[in-house]
């Protein structure tokens, strides 16, 4: 933690090696979650990049009232929703009649790769899969996201029920392949 | 669906701590940008304090040209009336001289001797004046003329005429048997023309009087001229009327003076014209009349010794005109010239004990920037929650999207008065409501236990922090607004003092804490209130430095309308210091200034 602040501080002071070694420690965990939120690599390393270069012109913003990985993420994930924001609009998202909960007993993820995940959820609509990143990975309300994204709740849980639906098709879908695979 | 379900539980699993690398790329692309930008930032520093260096150059220009100027102008007319008061004395010399000449001029005249009952005694006894080897310049070259009397008779023409050609004989015939022509003065004789030659010499005349016969002798004392100045040549042609002289002569070995009380003298055709070198004396030096003083030095050293109208030919005449002589003017009195701080004074006027007082209504608008600081716990605008609640701030940091404060708009309202102290200083003090305004956005808020959604920064002081819940929101915003009195006092210095002014002051304003207003823009949350109490983290006074520049116009003796910019800055901070955060602000304003100048 000291370390942390210290990296801070340098980088507040404008150091280069400061800098290349905040990257250095957070880029891979952001660079993660900004595939989850677009969809391809190209649009991921460029929220990456406007990212960081948002974190370190406002690096002097930063108080010690949180850790500087939970600072960097909420900013990633703001810059990665504003770069989705644009489509979001183009795409508007309708209430989609609430399902009831599909039977979830024997879903198992961990027998999935990261990529194989990420995969699923990059192949979701837009609008599904920003909802489904900000409730089920990150963990905010339907109200929440409703605030953030300028939606109802109604439009928020009837997305987040497409985007579950769908990733739960495709689960099964891709455990039925490999159970014939292994025939 | 409200609920999280194992499906999410284990997609947020999976993607706990999940990491990619990026291309490398990337951290290049971030390096130059971030670069470019801090390089951008200098820049515009850079150009902002050259902006301003070059801005107060001019200003500091402008202002020390218009100070030149105006004492430029100021000593300008300083220098004017010290002129003005070396050319009235100048001319008071002057005219001291022509009084002098006059007055000369005058005894000159009256030195006609003339008795109505007897004939022209062909008189015009000229004393000698120095002798050859004598070169006391005192020593007086002495015409007793013989006698006068009044002449009341209008039948005198003819008498008077003989006597003016007889005299005009006699200082023709005179001769000066000092020898020194240089040193001579001039001999005048009323009613003669006299022709000297006199440079620098002194020529006096001693008067002698005889009581007894109630003739008096008319000496005439001469002052030292140039030689161009030292002819005078009376010539009367008609009758002389002397009413009434007096001529009494002080007797002094080095310095003799005539005093000359002429009543009134009138000459008729009285010419005094200029002559050639060549000697038109008509000085007649006869025998000494019997009862005539002695031309033989007496035993005070005077002595009167024969002159020729050699000595007394005179290059220039000087025109005197008829009543020239007859009224001497009175001395002239320099009127007094007022000096350069009377003149000020006099400009000024009214009462000094009112002078440079005014009073004044002020309004102004600005900017407020908190400058909060680190604090015992949590700083930047969710520092202003209570303690209590630290359990829950690491929670609320991870989610919590709050901004610094940034400046919000505030206003000023007061009334002014000062009071000029110098010649371009002044005192000023005041009494103001200030409003002082930040803003920040939140995304948290805390509910209290009566379930009333209040923003995050503050809790209800009454209120169970254990009984508080803290929410995560949508962002919104939160307006931070302090009120306070305030007493500034300044010292000024007033740069440029004419129609339009500029001035500069700097001071102390004491400021006493009102309330603090923390409020939901959008509406959705209650406000709080903070005002002085042992709980409040704000200090009940505290006091700011203030500097200001006075942009005024005058528009007429007694309004003038100001614009006036001003910086504030906390010099102790406007929090206790037990408190948990720190803030030490400093404020802009932008204000007009209504001002009635009193008299």
């Amino acid at each position: 933690m000291n370390e942390e602040l210290s990296l801070v501080e340098q980088c507040k002071k404008g150091s280069a090696t400061a800098q290349e070694k905040l990257y250095a420690q957070f880029s891979r965990q952001m660079y993660t979650i900004c595939l989850r939120y677009t969809k391809s690599q190209q649009e991921a390393e460029d929220v990456l990049q406007e990212g960081f270069i948002k974190i370190f012109d406002k690096i002097d913003q930063f108080k010690a009232d949180a850790t500087i990985g939970a600072w960097i993420k909420r900013i990633i994930i703001n810059t990665a929703l504003n770069s989705q924001r644009s489509k979001l609009y183009m795409f508007p998202m309708k209430d989609v009649e609430e399902t009831d909960d599909v039977e979830e007993e024997g879903l198992v993820l961990s027998n999935f790769g990261l990529q194989e995940l990420l995969d699923m959820i990059r192949s979701l609509p837009e609008g599904c899969q920003v909802i489904f990143n900000l409730y089920a990975i990150e963990g905010f309300s339907h109200k929440e996201i409703s605030e953030q994204l300028s939606i109802s709740v109604g439009t928020s849980k009837s997305q987040y029920a497409r985007a579950k639906q769908l990733l739960k098709d495709m689960i099964n879908k891709e455990e039925r392949r490999s159970y014939e695979r292994a025939k | 669906m409200s609920e999280r379900s194992s499906f999410e539980n284990q997609w947020q699993e999976e993607f706990e701590g999940a990491e990619m690398t990026p291309a490398p790329e990337v951290w290049s692309n971030i390096r130059a940008e971030v670069a470019s930008a801090q390089a951008n930032k200098k820049s515009k520093q850079v150009v902002y304090w050259r902006w301003l260096t070059a801005a107060s150059v001019v200003l500091f220009m402008t202002a020390g040209a218009a100070t030149f100027y105006y004492y430029d102008s100021m000593s300008n007319e300083f220098e004017q009336l010290v002129q003005k008061e070396e050319e009235l004395k100048e001319n008071i010399a002057l005219l001291e001289d022509e009084l002098d000449q006059s007055t000369n001029n005058q005894s000159a005249e009256n030195s006609v001797v003339q008795s109505a009952d007897e004939p022209a005694s062909n008189t015009a006894h000229m004393a000698g004046v120095v002798d050859s080897n004598n070169d006391q310049k005192d020593e007086s070259l002495t015409i007793p003329l013989e006698r006068y009397t009044d002449y009341s008779d209008s039948n005198l023409n003819d008498q008077n005429q003989q006597v003016i050609n007889n005299d005009q004989r006699d200082l023709a015939n005179a001769s000066n048997r000092s020898g020194q022509s240089a040193n001579q003065g001039m001999v005048e004789s009323t009613g003669n023309k006299i022709q000297g030659t006199a440079q620098n010499g002194i020529a006096t005349t001693a008067l002698n009087e005889k009581p007894e016969s109630q003739e008096k002798l008319v000496s005439k004392s001469i002052g030292n001229r140039d030689a161009e100045d030292s002819g005078l040549i009376i010539q009367s042609q008609k009758e002389v009327i002397i009413a009434q002289k007096e001529v009494t002569s002080t007797s002094n070995a080095n310095d003799r003076s005539i005093n000359i009380d002429a009543e009134a003298l009138t000459t008729n055709d009285m010419q005094v014209g200029k002559q050639d070198d060549q000697a038109m004396a008509t000085a007649t030096l006869n025998d000494e009349p019997e009862d005539n003083k002695s031309l033989r030095p007496n035993s005070s050293g005077e002595r009167n010794v024969a002159v020729s109208d050699e000595d007394f030919s005179i290059e220039r005449l000087e025109l005197i005109q008829a009543g020239d002589l007859a009224v001497l003017p009175d001395p002239i009195t320099p009127q007094k010239v007022p000096d350069y701080l009377e003149i000020i004074k006099m400009q000024n006027g009214g009462d000094d004990n009112l002078k440079g007082m005014w009073a004044g209504l002020s309004l102004g608008g600005g900017s407020y920037n908190s400058n909060i600081g680190q604090g015992s716990s949590a700083s930047s605008i969710e520092s202003l929650s209570i303690s209590g609640v630290q359990e829950s701030v690491t929670n609320v940091a991870q989610v919590n999207q709050s901004t610094v404060e940034t400046p919000a708009f505030s206003f000023t309202l007061g009334a002014d008065f000062g009071k000029q102290i110098g010649k371009r200083t002044f005192l000023q003090g005041g009494l103001e409501y200030n409003r002082y305004g930040s803003q920040a956005n939140s995304n948290v808020s805390v509910a209290d236990a009566s379930n009333s959604s209040q923003s995050f920064f503050r809790v209800n002081n009454s209120a169970s922090l254990d009984d508080a819940t803290l929410t995560v929101t949508s962002p919104y915003t939160v307006s931070n607004n302090f009120q306070y009195v305030s007493i500034p006092m300044k010292m000024g210095y007033q740069v440029i003092d004419r129609k339009v002014g500029l001035s500069v002051s700097s001071g102390v304003a004491t400021n006493l804490f009102i309330k603090n207003t923390v409020s939901d823009k959008s509406g959705d949350r209650a406000d709080v209130e903070i005002t002085n109490s042992n709980d409040s983290p704000f200090k009940p006074v505290n006091f700011n430095a203030l500097l200001a520049m006075e942009l005024s116009y005058r528009w007429n003796e007694q309004y003038q309308l100001s614009l006036v910019p001003d910086y504030r800055i906390s010099m102790d901070g406007i929090t206790k210091t037990d408190a948990f955060f720190q803030s030490n602000p400093t404020a802009f304003f932008l204000g007009f200034r209504f001002k009635y100048i009193l008299r």
